[in-house]
């Protein structure tokens, strides 16, 4: 068994130094680097406001989850106290 | 005591740890290159552009197609970048490996190609191997025998092995990048990995021993023992 996962090592290990030598040449290497590097600029996440809370609740979820909860707490608390608070300075 | 420094040991000599600190540099690099830092992008193309290159070039006729596409995939990658979310278990390189067979993929929709590359040619130019062969023609020899025999495997096994022994991936990486299971990936490894070994050392040996009634031509034998795509 050990015999036989050395030699498939080897084989792996033998195509792996035979693929090495697919490469391009050393010059156009440093050719196509440019022509890249030459359209790399500064980039703005244009994510929509959906996408960025989704993503969001995946990385954080107890947070974001408590923050949702809160703020439907907010706006389901919010107009009965205040329409409260106008009708108690009313009087 | 000996169970931590073995664990210990083990973590230290396994290429898990290297590779966890390499891909966290890699992750720090991206960040500075969707700053638009032109260092950051140069050294992710040079830590990456060979790989993706071994990946391509059996997709592609020849050496000048496949560095065009390289090019292509690396300014859609890195003007992409924004869109790259780090995941557990996945190298960026899994990413920009999706990316680039993707480009070539759509490339090669517009101008297929038959899948035989110009390396016979490369071969017959050599002509019979003989003993003062200097190791740069020598590598030659081997890259245009890989190439052939490659070229014998179906484009989908072509592919799996590629970027499993070209670009570095594991298993896992792989199956993740072409859409099939592990278990299958190191199947079709095994299996191609052989047959590519033999077909390359066939292809070497019928240089070794021309055909003498054709001397202006190697004659490259077809191997039979397995089906043909």
């Amino acid at each position: 068994m050990t015999t036989e996962r050395r030699d498939d090592d080897r084989r792996d290990t033998e195509l792996s130094e035979l693929m090495s030598k697919i490469e391009p040449a050393p010059h156009r290497l440093a050719q196509i680097e440019q022509a890249v590097l030459a359209t790399v600029k500064p980039q703005t996440d244009r994510q929509s406001l959906v996408a960025e809370w989704l993503e969001l609740l995946k990385v954080r979820p107890l947070f974001t989850g408590g923050l949702a909860l809160a703020g439907s707490a907010a706006l389901l608390l919010l107009n009965p106290t205040s329409s409260l608070l106008a009708t108690l300075l009313k009087l | 005591m000996f169970i931590l420094l073995t664990f210990t040991l083990d973590g230290l000599d396994g290429s898990g740890l290297n590779e966890a600190a390499d891909e966290d540099e890699v992750q720090r690099l991206v960040d500075r290159a969707r700053r638009g830092d032109r260092a950051a992008a140069g050294r992710i193309y040079r830590l990456h552009a060979k790989r993706v290159f071994r990946a391509l070039r059996p997709l592609c006729r020849n050496d000048e197609e496949a560095e065009e596409v390289l090019q292509d995939a690396f300014i859609k990658a890195l003007g992409a970048l924004v869109r790259y979310r780090r995941r557990r278990g996945a190298r960026f390189i899994t990413w920009l490996l999706t990316i680039s067979l993707n480009t070539a993929r759509s490339r090669l929709r517009r101008k297929p190609v038959t899948l035989v590359p110009t390396e016979p040619a490369t071969l017959e130019r050599l002509g019979p191997r003989t003993a003062n062969l200097d190791d740069s023609d020598e590598d030659e020899a081997r890259r245009a025998a890989l190439m052939f025999a490659l070229s014998e495997l179906s484009d989908r096994d072509r592919e799996i092995v590629t970027l499993r022994y070209g670009s570095g991936l594991n298993a896992s990486e792989v199956g993740a990048v072409c859409g099939i299971r592990e278990a299958n990936v190191r199947k079709i490894c095994q299996r191609r990995r052989d047959r590519l070994l033999r077909r390359v050392t066939e292809i070497l040996s019928a240089q070794d021993h021309p055909p003498t009634c054709r001397d202006d031509v190697v004659d490259i034998p077809i191997s039979h023992a397995e089906e043909r795509p």
